[in-house]
């Protein structure tokens, strides 16, 4: 195949494309570009995110059991396991006491 | 869907601004593209945590991971490398580098073939995430979807199987709408 049927292929293929293209954009380079500029705190986000997986499968708990030892609602725990919630240190620590965990591990 | 309908209602979106090589099927009923949808599942630990219980006995069977924390996490890690390599190599025109054909029968001809990608250098285990896409053209590609894919075949679960099932509906719906046949081909090659 040489270059010239190789560019008229993909020409012919790309105008397809376009007369076909959907009036929603893309979002997926905008939101990788989000989750890398967030790289840093979505790491400890999605870390207790991890370590609350975790202790829910060591105590048997599903998600409604989990919010009744937080003392929170299953939305609440909903957003704690995504691992995209950006929690203050007081909501952190105030999980820990209540699991009797520690969220991040020391390296 | 009916292929029918499909044949009248598939539209595509174009990735990265500016670059024709990576385009991804927009289904009308879903909120985004497939390759956003992706990216949102495998970065939601709630959604993983969902998925890994549903196939816990995979998980034990095929990766002797019996930890769900380790599961999720190791997603994470690996969507964030994948993710990386997506953003990555359009820019650099090499898309056939990132994606390889799905079997053997699609490696006799490329055109329209079916594909995948991953992060094929992963360390501890072979990654199971995969981006299914439709090859058009060297380096252009439109991504149908995805899986967390922890068997060998794609056809031994409903979900990987649904991925199948939606790269031959775009594969058809490309080759029903003339994006390449053999007609194009000769006449491409009588021109020279």
């Amino acid at each position: 195949m040489n270059l010239l049927m190789k560019n008229n292929m993909a020409s012919k293929a790309i105008k397809f494309l376009e007369e076909h293209q959907s009036e929603t954009p893309s979002r997926f380079a905008e939101e990788a570009a989000w989750r890398k500029e967030n790289a840093g705190w979505l790491r400890w986000s999605r870390q207790l995110a991890v370590t609350l997986i975790g202790y829910m499968q060591e105590n048997g708990l599903k998600r409604a059991d989990l919010a009744a030892r937080l003392g929170v609602s299953p939305q609440y725990v909903s957003k704690l396991l995504s691992g995209t919630e950006n929690l203050s240190f007081k909501s952190v620590a105030n999980i820990e006491d209540k699991l009797g965990i520690s969220c991040f591990a020391m390296a | 869907m009916h292929l029918d309908k499909c044949l009248y209602s598939m539209k595509f979106v174009r990735i990265i601004d500016g670059f024709d090589h990576l385009w991804a099927v927009k289904a009308q009923d879903k909120e985004a593209d497939e390759l956003t949808l992706l990216f949102r599942n495998w970065t939601n630990g709630e959604y993983l945590l969902d998925f890994f219980m549903e196939n816990m006995e995979d998980l034990k069977s095929f990766f002797h991971i019996e930890r769900l924390d380790e599961a999720v996490n190791d997603t994470f890690e690996d969507a964030e490398a994948l993710q990386e390599l997506v953003l990555e190599v359009p820019y650099t025109e090499h898309l056939d580098e990132l994606f390889k054909p799905l079997d053997i029968t699609d490696t006799r001809a490329r055109e329209l073939s079916r594909e995948k990608a991953r992060n094929w250098n992963r360390d501890r285990h072979a990654s199971w995430l995969r981006i299914y896409a439709i090859r058009l053209e060297p380096n252009v590609y439109i991504v149908t979807g995805g899986a967390i894919k922890l068997t060998r075949t794609m056809q031994e679960r409903e979900h990987t199987a649904l991925e199948l099932q939606k790269l031959n509906r775009c594969k058809a719906f490309l080759k029903a709408n003339g994006v390449f046949d053999q007609d194009s081909f000769v006449e491409l090659t009588n021109e020279e």
